[in-house]
């Protein structure tokens, strides 16, 4: 209700929380080439994001990981465009510093180079929902974002200059959304690991000023297409095939063949279903059942009764995490079990694990293209999240986690533009970026072109804990291409 | 049929559900006479209640519920009698409404404050794990409680109501708290017993909903709204006819989920058939009779003569220009906010405040004027605006035919079932997609607006311009006749006036306000999607406006101001979760004491620090009595 007057108005509609969530979970696969399907599947298929995925990250992830295997450093060490190896050259620090690799190549301080540019720091923005429906919902955006800063900062900044976060609260008014960045172009640098569903409001002003960069995950078409929006892990409508094609091989024809879609009433949500149901139908699937829920459903056995009577097997769903647990526990009650359960990666969430969901969503499985970020991956970069994550109060959740790694991404390039950083020579820098894993936090993506991951990792829940099911380490990433839907 | 049996089952646990959400609300209001839009919210906070002592206290279930049902719940209940619903008594419809509306606002404030909504939460149902199989169905021990609670709850009001002096005694003070004093009755005494029975049904109905929902603030407080359309069954009076109401919804639903196709028009109709039900029903209820003899109407506040007008307007567009020129960025966006918004509100004060049709529907209106603006060169043009306008008035017209037999709360409640079945069979087609829809700013005599100082001004030019013509229409023949209807519908049908041409005249006037109004906000923001219009938005304008003063196009560019500026600048004040909502809720709940908002209490000072009697401009100072009294008036059974 709250886009009537800012804060307060707009937020009643449950569906629209939602929105960003379908979005994030309708992350599908991605179009890699061939030869970067190799790079990335280098040292036996499902390789692991610490190793081949490092090296093939254009020279930036060999150190990027070996800097995380030490304990840490990062993104600047990772510059594909600059310092290359420099982080890895870290290693022996232990506190792997992305500063001391940024170092490298920075050479002398400048002054004020730009907007928002210092001698001593760079201040750049981060536009959020922070106060919408759900107030806090989308925090980890710009908690996830500062702690990487912080971190950042922890190890010296970049050339010398303290990185500063502008944070900026939208109040879900796209009017607000654009007027905060028209605001803040001409204040800070550029825009860090924003996160709202009113994006578009602010696209305008980005597509106005486009030598402003600007690392996001884009929810609107308007935002991602974007010259200068570089996110971590572009997703553009579609699926990804690969889980689909994966998930094929594993249940078998007669369980495809049976499959039931449940939908959240949501725009997105139905959005990422049209583009997953299309996906699936295109390598096989059938759906003898499919409906579209209401946030406020509380009785499914209708639902149930009627899958049980069309001989469904397997069930796929878009919607937030409630909605997931009151379909399982409904599936439950009726003992109505399915080879294959497969929930949207919203599911990956405390709440789907609870005590009371438990009994309910155990055996259900899960696929993303993240890495366990929650702390369930001994990953370096998982633990540095976490351990960073927390000192600003925040706590482990997929928009903290793109908010991490927008920063990383934007890190990374600022350090790659030298001692004298401009938008146009960070701008320059991050359209050389076009493989990046976040040290393996994400599936490896083209910020650069657009590119979309395809490679996933499948989770199971088990006696209430995600439990990474396949591969042990590192992603899926030759199982298919991706839907353009 | 073993699907049909199946089907007929769930359909029975959710009818349950409904009817002791309904059931609540009708206690409420035959004991009280007040529609408790809050009900929901007062089941939500209990139900957080009872999960801080059951799940994060490890208080056994038993004593948890003891302490929520009948300790909590009953205080709330007449807390808020005592507090709120005494200053509320002998005011119309709308004041009710709006307090209610803002007890609301406040609770899911309180509760977002108190329980962070990103904190995984779970309540389990009693007895979890454990079920019986009925007809192919397992039904849980938490289902069957609450069937059987549905039971028991309808006897026990049976009962209560009929057969107990107390029940009697509550009745009677709905039909005349003057007559039950004379007989010994103690009103004050019967009114909290109302509220704290109607507060212990809520948390009932919240105890029992939450295990199978989500503890989520908004879903568990917005759920009930699906129950009104069982309650009206009963037109709030019946309890058994409510329970058929909650059954038929229940079952509508289950075959719904059952036999509608997946996909095309009909798979829409599902989450719509609440509202669909309620609509259908209040199309059917009788008419309402027009009440004779009785003192009418509320104080007005004066009108401002054209050299005020002039004045003020000059002043509005001048302060506007410097703030415009002084602010930046979001500040700048916020003031034209707060300008939109009152251009919309404009539309509340004609078709509400002068002529007392409630409208739970104008963000519908808004939303028809926007996107139609935006078919058309994306609304900068003239036709653009003239298209919106008479699109949003045609469909307002159609609209206010109910309106010719409901009044007060049922004519409410029939715009909010429109509001409703908008959201989910128009604007979600027409967004469909994804995306919104773009509005360009215009450019007028070679002048571009496309500026934020330029609109900014431009929005207050247009609010004074439409603030300029609601004056003349209150001025004019037409105003008089709407102040008229509202102060006496009977007189006025007793003197041979057209209440019919007067009711569609005002209603699709001001829906086309609101398309106008529409436009602009559309061009303000640059684009609009689906969200902006969702019902509760209609809610929240018309409950800003009445904080404002819905008498006065002043109380119109206040409550713009409030909603847009005023809730910016308090956020940047106070950093707590549900601030906004807090702020609104117990800036509404002041319009129990003020119903004219803040605007009537500055002219009431202004006139007695000139020592001028506040008197009405026109129609009787007094109180106005409701049509639903004399529903109430008849026996609940």
């Amino acid at each position: 209700m709250m886009a009537l007057g800012g804060q307060t108005v707009r937020m009643f509609k449950v569906a629209a929380i939602l929105v960003a969530m379908m979005l994030v979970s309708a992350g599908c696969g991605a179009r890699l080439t061939k030869a970067q399907l190799a790079k990335a599947s280098a040292g036996g298929g499902q390789n692991s994001s610490g190793s081949a995925l490092g090296v093939d990250a254009s020279g930036a992830a060999a150190g990027d990981q070996a800097a995380g295997t030490a304990g840490g450093a990062s993104a600047a060490g990772g510059g594909t465009a600059g310092g290359a190896t420099a982080g890895g050259q870290n290693k022996a620090t232990g506190s792997g510093s992305a500063a001391q690799g940024a170092a490298s190549s920075c050479g002398a301080s400048g002054g004020n180079a730009d907007v928002g540019v210092t001698a001593n720091s760079i201040t750049l923005a981060n536009v959020s929902l922070l106060t919408g429906p759900v107030p806090g919902l989308f925090k980890g955006a710009k908690d996830g974002t500062q702690a990487f800063f912080n971190y950042q900062n922890s190890l010296g900044g970049v050339c010398g200059r303290k990185l500063q976060l502008d944070p900026r609260d939208d109040q879900f008014d796209a009017n607000q959304n654009k007027s905060q960045y028209q605001d803040a172009i001409g204040k800070d640098f550029g825009f860090v690991g924003s996160f709202s569903v009113v994006d578009e409001g602010g696209a305008s002003v980005l597509a106005a000023h486009p030598d402003v960069p600007d690392v996001a995950y884009a929810l609107s078409h308007a935002h991602f297409n974007l010259p200068n929006n570089f996110s971590p892990q572009p997703l553009p409508p579609g699926w990804r095939l690969g889980s689909l094609n994966y998930f094929k091989a594993k249940f078998g024809p007669d369980v495809i063949s049976h499959m039931a879609l449940l939908v959240e009433d949501a725009q997105s949500a139905k959005d990422a279903a049209d583009g997953e149901e299309k996906a699936a139908k295109s390598v096989g699937y059938n759906f003898v059942y499919s409906r579209v829920i209401e946030p406020t459903e509380a009785n499914f056995t209708s639902d149930v009764v009627a899958m049980q009577q069309k001989g469904v097997k397997g069930i796929m769903m878009t919607g937030e995490v409630g909605a997931f647990v009151r379909v399982a526990k409904a599936m439950k009650q009726q003992n109505f079990t399915v080879p294959f359960a497969n929930w949207g990666a919203n599911a990956y969430d405390p709440a789907f694990v609870t005590s009371d969901a438990a009994p309910a969503t155990n055996g259900s499985i899960i696929d993303q293209q993240l890495a366990m970020f929650g702390g369930e991956d001994n990953l370096p970069e998982v633990q540095l999240f976490n351990k960073w994550l927390k000192q600003v109060g925040g706590k482990p959740d997929i928009f903290a986690a793109f908010g991490w790694e927008s920063a990383r991404l934007f890190v990374q390039a600022l350090t790659a533009a030298g001692a004298k950083p401009t938008r146009a020579s960070v701008m320059a820098q991050l359209k050389q970026i076009d493989n990046f894993d976040g040290n393996g936090m994400l599936a490896p993506a083209g910020p650069a072109s657009k590119r979309p991951p395809n490679c996933f990792i499948v989770i199971n829940v088990q006696n209430g804990k995600f439990v990474r099911a396949d591969p042990p380490s590192g992603y899926i990433c030759n199982q298919g291409d991706y839907f353009k839907a | 049929m073993t699907e049909f049996l199946a089907f007929t089952i769930t359909g029975i646990v959710t009818g349950a559900v409904y009817a002791i959400a309904a059931s609540g609300l009708v206690v409420t209001y035959t004991t009280s006479g007040i529609f408790n839009f809050a009900h929901g919210a007062i089941g939500m906070v209990m139900a957080f209640l009872y999960w801080q002592l059951r799940v994060h206290m490890h208080w056994p279930a038993p004593l948890a519920l003891i302490a929520v049902l009948f300790v909590a719940a009953p205080l709330f209940g007449a807390l808020i009698e005592r507090v709120l619903m005494r200053n509320v008594r002998g005011s119309d419809t709308g004041v009710a409404l709006m307090v209610t509306l803002g007890l609301l606002l406040a609770l899911i404030g309180v509760a977002f404050w108190r329980w962070k909504q990103t904190e995984p939460r779970a309540l389990p149902e009693f007895f979890a794990g454990h079920s019986v199989r009925i007809l192919s169905v397992n039904l849980s021990w938490h289902e069957l409680i609450s069937i059987g609670v549905a039971i028991v709850v309808a006897i026990f009001l049976r009962v209560l109501l009929y057969r107990t002096r107390t029940g009697v005694a509550m009745r009677a003070v709905v039909d005349d708290r003057d007559l039950t004093a004379l007989n010994g009755g103690n009103p004050s005494r019967m009114s909290a017993l109302s509220w704290a029975l109607g507060s212990m049904l809520a948390a009932l109905a919240g105890v029992l909903l939450a295990p199978k929902l989500s503890l989520n603030v908004l879903v568990l407080t917005f759920l009930v709204i699906d129950a009104y359309a069982a309650a009206i069954v009963g037109q709030l009076k019946s309890l058994p006819l409510t329970f058929v109401g909650a059954l038929a919804l229940g079952l509508g639903e289950a075959y719904a989920v059952g036999y509608l196709p997946t996909s095309g028009f009909l798979s829409h109709i599902k989450p719509a058939l609440p509202m669909l039900f309620l609509f259908a029903v209040l199309l059917f209820l009788p008419q309402v009779r027009l009440r004779v003899g009785r003192v009418v109407g509320g104080r007005s506040v004066r009108v401002p003569g054209w050299r005020e007008v002039g004045i003020t307007g000059v002043l509005l567009v001048g302060a506007t220009w410097i703030l415009a020129t002084i602010f930046t960025g979001p500040d700048l966006a916020t003031l034209g906010q707060g300008l939109a918004l009152g251009i919309i509100m404009l539309s509340l004060v004609l078709l509400a405040g002068y002529g007392g049709q409630t409208s739970l529907c104008q963000m519908t209106f808004v939303g028809i004027g926007a996107v139609v603006a935006a078919k058309i060169s994306h609304g900068s043009s003239p036709l653009g605006l003239l298209a919106a306008a008479g699109a949003a008035g045609a469909v307002g017209a159609v609209i206010s035919l109910p309106a010719l037999r409901l009044t007060g709360l049922y004519l409410a409640l029939s715009t909010l079932a429109f509001a409703v079945l908008a959201d989910n069979l128009f604007f979600l087609q027409v967004f469909g997609g994804g995306g919104g829809k773009n509005l360009h700013r215009p450019s007028i005599l070679g002048i571009s607006f496309n500026g934020d100082v330029a609109y900014t001004v431009l929005l207050a030019v247009v609010f004074m311009l439409l603030a300029a013509f609601v004056l003349a229409i209150r001025r004019g023949p037409f105003g008089r006749l709407l102040s008229a209807m509202k102060d006496s519908p009977a007189a006025c049908a007793t003197l041979g006036l057209d209440l019919t041409r007067t009711k569609v005249g005002v209603f699709a006037l001001s829906a086309a306000m609101a398309g106008i109004g529409g436009v602009f906000f559309g061009q303000l923001r640059g684009s609009v999607g689906s969200t902006d219009f969702y019902y509760v938005q209609s809610l929240v304008l018309l409950l800003m406006v009445t904080i404002g003063g819905i008498m006065t196009v002043s109380g119109a560019f206040l409550g713009g101001i409030l909603l847009g500026p005023g809730f910016y600048v308090l956020a940047k004040i106070i950093h707590i979760d549900g601030l906004t909502f807090l702020g609104a809720g117990l800036g509404a709940m002041t319009i129990a004491r003020s119903p004219n908002g803040i605007v009537g209490q500055v002219s009431g000072f202004v006139d007695r620090f000139r020592r001028r009697p506040a008197a009405p401009e026109d129609g009787i100072t007094g109180v106005e009595v409701t049509e639903e009294v004399e529903r109430v008036v008849a026996p609940v059974g």
